[in-house]
């Protein structure tokens, strides 16, 4: 019987990790210098039901990346923009050249303007599917997600999110010894086949 | 020699493939679409030389997904070969997109390796 159920933490934990992983080595051909660092952290709200998204709250320097993506428990609430959960990726802009370097691109397709914000959307993408894939892998229901949106510093109207689930977890990768992005991920109960 | 439309809204996505294309060996020329909208546009000018489209399934405007399910509608391009190159890889999405384009050639989850692109993509260029 299918049930209403929080994604539990450990879940959510694993499945993110692997996804980060997996795309890293595969796309990008690096290793994370050392284990993920995760947090448990309250949402600050800009106003209701909007998740601040500021990168200096996560000690990138000015001129960070961030790329956010919609998660949704059905196709028709994302034109009623009905969000229950989000993938939030803050990144540093030299390092996400230096992984777009990794990735087998140079020249201009890492210089010309708007190239790394392109990078850090698709970065987004693909962690954020191979998250749902993982997620759904476990016997929960399928989720949808929008395509990603890149702004500089901070995602201004902050990010909308309908739920009253008060939690995200906070994912903070390092390459190079650096913490090269972090990722928040705020998902509300969603339906588990049992 | 077949052209190939790459349709993927992201220009660097876009790059990394047809670098993988390149490295590959395979010299077809190279058509880009940013959504399927666009591709569209392209294919309706290019439907008798386009061999082969790989497409992206979340993209603005007209995602993927709508984009082959057109495709497949239209006797002038229904037999080009098509080859999903997505993030989308849950088994209810396959069955989605098999059900649109029945004749779909193959299904690539994001991130792929350079030799999984290399198979799918062989038999058509």
């Amino acid at each position: 019987m299918p049930q209403l159920k929080l994604v539990l933490p450990n879940v959510q934990e694993q499945a993110m990790i692997a996804a980060v992983k997996s795309i890293v080595a595969t796309t990008c051909q690096e290793r994370f210098s050392q284990e993920p660092v995760l947090k448990r952290n309250h949402i600050k709200w800009n106003e209701k039901y909007r998740m601040l998204a500021r990168a200096k709250d996560k000690g990138f320097a000015e001129g960070a990346l961030v790329s956010w993506i919609g998660l949704f428990l059905a196709e028709r609430q994302i034109t009623q923009n009905q969000p229950c959960g989000a993938i939030i990726l803050y990144a540093d802009e030299y390092y996400m050249r230096k992984l777009m370097s990794a990735a087998g691109l140079s020249g201009e397709d890492v210089l010309k303007q708007g190239a790394v914000a392109d990078f850090c959307s698709e970065l987004c993408n693909m962690i954020t599917g191979q998250f749902i894939n993982r997620v759904v892998s476990e016997g929960y229901q399928e989720i949808f997600m929008t395509s990603p949106d890149t702004q500089i510093n901070e995602i201004p109207e902050g990010v909308k999110f309908n739920s009253d689930y008060a939690e995200y977890i906070e994912f903070g990768f390092f390459l190079w010894g650096k913490n090269v992005f972090s990722i928040d991920l705020t998902l509300s109960a969603i339906f588990k086949n049992e | 020699m077949k052209q190939i439309l790459v349709v993927d809204d992201s220009g660097v996505q876009r790059k990394i493939i047809i670098q993988i294309i390149r490295q590959a060996g395979f010299n077809n020329e190279i058509l880009e679409a940013g959504n399927g909208e666009e591709a569209i546009q392209v294919l309706g000018s290019h439907f008798k030389t386009v061999g082969l489209i790989l497409c992206d399934w979340h993209m603005p405007e007209m995602n993927g997904i709508e984009f082959i399910e057109g495709v497949a509608k239209v006797p002038a391009v229904a037999n080009i070969p098509v080859v999903m190159v997505t993030t989308a890889g849950t088994e209810e999405k396959l069955k989605q997109a098999y059900s649109v384009h029945p004749n779909l050639k193959g299904y690539i989850v994001k991130p792929f390796t350079s030799d999984q692109l290399k198979v799918v993509i062989a038999p058509f260029v």
